[in-house]
């Protein structure tokens, strides 16, 4: 049979399911800067409260983290400049996997109780239940459902925020122990779970630039 | 000699095109998007894209609302009601064929082609 020079021509389209899913959720679900934008309120207002306590310093702080908030009316118009418009459908809420929620639990009593034992045992200065938090992040990584469409800046930001995170955590074994690094040590303990968010958040903006490329500026039709 | 086996049903041409399969399968996941989202995710040049999303509406499949907001042209485009119905059809006879072509592997039935 003789052989065919056929021309093909191929369009650019790579529409994968899951691709869509996380596009659809991420702009559903507010995700990506939106996240950052609270978990940063989280961050400050826990740093916050941890770190000036009963200070007068804390009303104008917890104030002025509120101005995180004005972010909100920006986010919508950078997200529309970037990525076009996109009304997503009304996303329902999966089931929940009670498999997962049980080992979760188990998980978290698991470390709590190794932790306290460490700390009856050796009596550091640090609190190692603070490694539930670093251990979050990859943990975050190995459930994560976008796993196959992430790539090695998100991961490398995880990593990083997680070593960090680890090193703020077991601070006070090298730190001198006087009563403002405590204090200071604390306060950022306390802004763990918003620096989290942040995390999870800058990972799915990460995702949606890839996913999403810039489009050439200009008017719409050539 | 050529064993066919009975006919297969016919996806509709108009959908089973990849870019325009591309562009409804996006506008099918979501109520309305605009060009530059659509470009975004199909990957489509903005001519090719013009092209299709004009064969789409001319076929009354996606229904396009053209909008100037700030000096710029905004084209907000989604599925019309025969566009929804088009994809429930296009999927239902891409899961017959499917079905059809499992059986056929499963052995039952032969397919020589010379």
């Amino acid at each position: 049979m003789a052989s065919e020079q056929t021309t093909v021509t191929t369009i650019p389209v790579s529409i994968l399911a899951l691709r869509l899913k996380f596009i659809t959720e991420a702009f559903a679900g507010l995700r990506g800067l939106y996240f950052v934008a609270c978990g940063a309120w989280v961050a400050l207002f826990g740093f916050g409260t941890t770190y000036w306590g009963e200070s007068w310093w804390r009303s104008p702080w917890d104030f002025g983290s509120y101005a995180i908030f004005f972010s909100f009316f920006w986010i919508p118009r950078y997200y529309t400049r970037r990525f076009g418009v996109f009304r997503p459908k009304p996303i329902r809420l999966p089931a929940p996997n009670k498999k997962a929620i049980l080992v979760a639990v188990l998980i978290l009593v698991g470390l709590y109780l190794i932790s306290k034992t460490l700390e009856r045992t050796f009596h550091p200065r640090a609190e190692v239940i603070d490694l539930i938090y670093f251990l979050a992040l990859p943990g975050f990584i190995l459930v994560d459902p976008w796993r196959k469409l992430r790539s090695m800046v998100e991961f490398t930001v995880v990593v990083i925020v997680a070593v960090v995170l680890a090193l703020v955590a077991v601070l006070p074994l090298w730190l001198p122990s006087n009563a403002e690094w405590l204090a200071l040590w604390k306060a950022l303990r306390g802004a763990y779970l918003g620096i989290l968010i942040m995390t999870i958040g800058l990972c799915d903006y990460i995702t949606l630039t890839r996913l999403l490329p810039k489009a050439v500026a200009g008017d719409e039709h050539e | 000699m050529s064993d066919i086996p009975c006919q297969l049903p016919a996806p509709d041409r108009l959908i089973h095109e990849p870019a325009r399969l591309a562009i409804l399968t996006v506008l099918s996941s979501c109520v309305a998007a605009d060009f530059v989202f659509l470009q975004g995710v199909t990957g489509l040049s903005k001519g090719n894209l013009s092209v299709q999303l004009a064969n789409l509406e001319q076929a009354g499949m996606v229904i396009m609302t053209r909008e100037i907001i700030d000096k710029k042209t905004r084209t907000t485009v989604r599925l019309s009601d025969r566009g929804v119905k088009a994809m429930e059809e296009y999927w239902r006879t891409m899961d017959e064929i499917r079905a059809r072509a499992d059986n056929g592997a499963n052995g039952r039935g032969s397919r020589r082609v010379k």
